[in-house]
């Protein structure tokens, strides 16, 4: 996928719940001031991470699903799992849309 | 390799004994990585751009030649090592190219350091590193800083080099505006005027003699924007804040990858990147003469 391209997960409405976020290898991560900083290697980019979304980045290693994520992050903020679950599918598809992540299961062989 | 232009085309000056004078004691300079000589049989032509090009002389051997040729129909070429870069409807015009383009190929041959859009000064062996987009006043703020005393590493391309980072000179002669040459009070007379935009080009001997210092080592982070009429405000940026001014003014970070966001980041995390909002020369020098001597 290149960045501007269309995930196709962005399409849909409702949380992928299985989606497997996978930081892509161009996408460096640096800490700065305790915040999350990602630098697109490809496109040249910095994106500066609010806390939030960097506890979301450090969980996009191919082995997270968005559900156990929002799991995560319901249970360290105490907050509703439900409204956590929008916010973790929509950075997630903006990631996406970035350019930054994909799904791992794309790539992962069927047992 | 001049000679090889005398084929098609008149090095302008247009005689055979000035052209071999010219070939002969053409001056070589150094703009970071970029060492290149200017050949221009004209006089007056080749003494204006020397008094441009004065503080990047070098003794080094060029890899790159200027040629300014006059061509058939009258008009000026620049040629870069033989390849025509620009063709100018006089010599006036075609030096202004020259000037523009050693900047450019300044940029590009430099891809080994990390290179800002930014000024930088020295002051007290610390160099202050003001980076900003055109016409946010930091060759106005440069120029003044160095009129108070500070030492002038350049106006407008900040190489950075080592670990911890440090700031390699790039003197080229500080172009100002109408509105900076009178906020430094500098005598339009002997400056050369820049391509568009009625710039003009001063070099740092003219603000303060011996102003030019060699390399410094990044200790302050100054983002100026001038402001009409306003009080002279410094404040403390915070390091998210800082980074994102720096990458935004960085130059190549293609060539540099997250490395070049790991030299940035050290800089922004320095906890001595301020923004300062300013409109006089000598209020902004007392804010930021306190804060040096702090930091």
């Amino acid at each position: 996928m290149r960045p501007g391209d269309v995930n196709p997960v962005l399409v849909a409405d409702a949380p992928d719940v299985g989606f497997v976020p996978e930081a892509l290898s161009h996408a460096s991560t640096l800490e700065v001031d305790g915040r999350t900083v990602i630098y697109d290697e490809r496109a040249h980019c910095m994106l500066v991470l609010n806390s939030s979304a960097g506890e979301l980045w450090r969980r996009c290693d191919g082995t997270h699903t968005v559900d156990s994520i929002a799991d995560a992050l319901a249970l360290s903020h105490d907050i509703g799992r439900d409204l956590v679950l929008g916010d973790v599918w929509s950075t997630v598809c903006k990631l996406a849309e970035l350019g930054l992540v994909a799904d791992a299961r794309a790539h992962t062989p069927a047992a | 390799m001049g000679a090889v232009l005398l084929e098609s085309a008149t090095p302008v000056g247009g005689h055979d004994h000035q052209i071999d004078r010219a070939v002969e004691a053409a001056p070589v300079y150094a703009g970071l990585s970029f060492c290149f000589g200017v050949r221009c049989a004209q006089d007056d032509l080749a003494r204006e751009l020397d008094g441009a090009l004065a503080p990047l002389r070098t003794d080094a051997e060029p890899s790159h030649w200027y040629t300014l040729v006059r061509t058939a129909n009258g008009e000026v070429e620049v040629r870069l090592d033989g390849v025509a870069v620009v063709r100018a409807r006089d010599g006036w015009w075609a030096s202004r190219w020259l000037m523009w383009h050693v900047n450019r190929a300044v940029v590009d041959a430099t891809c080994e350091h990390l290179l800002l859009h930014a000024g930088a000064v020295v002051t007290r062996g610390a160099g202050v590193l003001i980076p900003g987009a055109p016409g946010a006043g930091k060759s106005t703020l440069v120029a003044g800083l160095v009129q108070r005393g500070c030492g002038y590493l350049t106006d407008e391309v900040v190489a950075l080099a080592g670990d911890p980072p440090v700031v390699l000179p790039y003197p080229k002669a500080l172009a100002l505006s109408a509105r900076s040459m009178d906020a430094v009070n500098a005598e339009p007379a002997g400056t050369v005027p820049l391509k568009g935009k009625g710039k003009r080009q001063v070099v740092a001997d003219r603000l303060r003699r011996g102003a030019v210092a060699g390399p410094a080592p990044v200790r302050v982070v100054i983002v100026p924007r001038y402001c009409a009429g306003a009080t002279t405000e410094l404040e403390a940026m915070d390091p998210t804040e800082a980074l994102v001014s720096l990458v935004t003014n960085a130059v190549n970070l293609e060539h540099h990858g997250v490395g070049g966001i790991a030299t940035l980041a050290v800089l922004a995390e320095s906890g001595a990147c301020f923004r300062l909002d300013y409109a006089d020369l000598d209020d902004a020098w007392r804010v930021l003469d306190a804060t040096f001597e702090r930091t």
